[in-house]
């Protein structure tokens, strides 16, 4: 079996695909009572995974500008300022 | 007016050099109230845009020509980028070219001739464009699912960044928007896109990548159906999505986009998930698996529960004395039989020892008989065995004595 990695350093979307198969996993019952716990505990890292990308910061707004020697570059623009 | 043209000071010999000659010609023209600003309906021919900016073309219908300048000021604002071809109404005024001799028709605005022709050149480009594959379907990529970076090339001026900005906060706040200001209408933005599409590609961190712009006059969104523009797109090295007007419009980078949005609004509800469904995603996730859990270990608790009450585990010594009662039950009747045995054995032992006894020769000497052995020790039963002079030995109950036998007298 692969190594287990780190939930949190899945991508969120390769941390709910994982959490959809153990989640299946888990009802389908054929899974033996020792794998069940671990399994449990995978699904909770993954679910807290997603949780941390979907209760990340607000949206954040940037323009992407070039600089003066034709690197482009991103700065943060506040949004509600310029709203005003 | 007409005092100034007869001002005209003549030479004496009544000849005018060419430069009066041209001014008079020039004078005359800006003078006359058809040419100093009239619109003409014709053909595109001979076009050039010159590096500065300006653009130079002729006009010409089936019976005459006319050399027109279109200066970068002008050229700038046109909703739409001419060719060779196009029919036209231009606006403006002619003039003399003294230097070159040349009447040119100095044109301030030019439009399509028409929607017809409009619609014509757009189905040449659609259709060409559409026989090199730009539009197959082979083409369009996936949209990426959970969006991190968000490009947004679009007006700065316009209503089209706050519209996406706030549906993409109340929708997926999770990601950034990128910002890429660019001109979005006319003749003139065309190159402002092309610029924007690239650094939007070159930026190497977008994961898509939306060209928005609000509803307007085909005219208005026509560099939307610019060649080189739309051949931009199709390069454009991240998923694409085009939301340029209203549902109803269509323009050709719509067709090379990976996706179509109806509108700049749509294109913000098209390019992210709802963070509320996710997060219902995840709430049911996170019941099933406690559910999963629990159902489980319910049921192997319940298992458990039953092989508890089982009366092996629940009363261990039963089976114990079970056991020990059936030992001492075998000892007993190990013994029994045993018991029994000797006393069959003893009860024959003594019959056989009774019919000893009554066998017994001595029983007999004691009822006063006596028993007679010769001097060899063998029994003398019969008187005809004995004769004269034979020692004998008699034996009584009490003892013996020996006899000898005399003779018969």
């Amino acid at each position: 079996m692969n190594e287990i990695e780190n939930a949190q350093e899945l991508s969120f979307e390769e941390a709910l695909r994982e959490l959809e198969i153990v989640v299946e996993a888990l009802e389908s019952s054929n899974v033996p009572l020792e794998q069940l716990v671990t399994l449990a505990r995978r699904g909770r890292e993954l679910a807290d995974r997603c949780d941390t990308t979907l209760s990340g910061a607000e949206a954040l707004l940037e323009e992407l500008i070039a600089t003066p020697d034709g690197e482009l570059v991103t700065v943060p623009i506040d949004y509600d300022e310029e709203d005003e | 007016m007409e005092n100034e043209i007869e001002d005209l000071t003549l030479e004496s010999d009544g000849v005018l050099s060419i430069g009066e000659l041209a001014w008079q010609i020039g004078r005359v023209l800006e003078a006359d109230p058809i040419l100093c600003d009239v619109a003409v309906r014709g053909e595109i021919s001979n076009l050039k845009a010159a590096s500065s900016g300006h653009l130079y073309f002729t006009l010409k219908d089936g019976n005459a020509q006319i050399r027109c300048c279109l200066w970068k000021t002008n050229a700038l604002r046109l909703n739409f980028r001419p060719n060779d071809g196009d029919r036209v109404v231009a606006t403006g005024h002619v003039e003399f070219y003294a230097q070159r001799g040349d009447l040119s028709f100095i044109v301030d605005s030019l439009r399509f001739d028409g929607q017809g022709a409009l619609f014509e050149a757009f189905e040449r480009l659609k259709l060409q464009l559409a026989e090199e594959g730009l539009f197959d379907e082979s083409r369009k990529r996936a949209l990426p699912p959970f969006p991190k970076r968000i490009g947004l090339i679009t007006s700065a001026s316009g209503a089209v960044a706050h519209d996406v900005v706030t549906i993409l906060r109340r929708r997926w706040p999770v990601a950034t928007i990128v910002f890429i200001p660019s001109a979005v209408q006319g003749f003139a933005a065309v190159p402002d896109l092309i610029r924007a599409l690239s650094w939007a590609g070159a930026i190497g961190d977008l994961d898509v990548v939306i060209i928005g712009r609000g509803g307007g006059s085909a005219e208005d969104l026509w560099c939307f159906n610019d060649e080189d523009l739309v051949r931009a797109a199709a390069d454009c090295p991240i998923p694409l999505i085009s939301a340029v007007g209203h549902e109803t419009d269509y323009t050709i980078l719509d067709f090379v986009a990976d996706l179509r949005a109806p509108t700049p609004s749509a294109a913000a509800e098209l390019v992210a998930p709802d963070i509320y469904e996710l997060q219902g995603v995840l709430y049911q996730a996170r019941r099933r698996l406690y559910n999963a859990v629990a159902g489980e270990s319910r049921l192997a608790r319940q298992r458990l529960e039953v092989a508890r009450r089982r009366r092996v585990l629940t009363h261990p010594h039963e089976r114990v004395t079970a056991l020990r009662t059936r030992v001492g039950d075998l000892r007993t009747r190990v013994r029994d039989a045993a018991r029994r045995r000797v006393k069959i054995e003893s009860q024959s032992l003594r019959g056989l020892r009774a019919q000893l006894r009554a066998l017994d020769p001595q029983r007999t000497l004691e009822r006063g008989f006596a028993v007679i052995h010769d001097e060899f020790g063998a029994l003398v039963t019969s008187a005809a065995s004995v004769r004269a002079g034979q020692k004998l030995k008699i034996l009584w109950r009490d003892g013996a004595a020996s006899v000898l036998i005399v003779p018969d007298e």
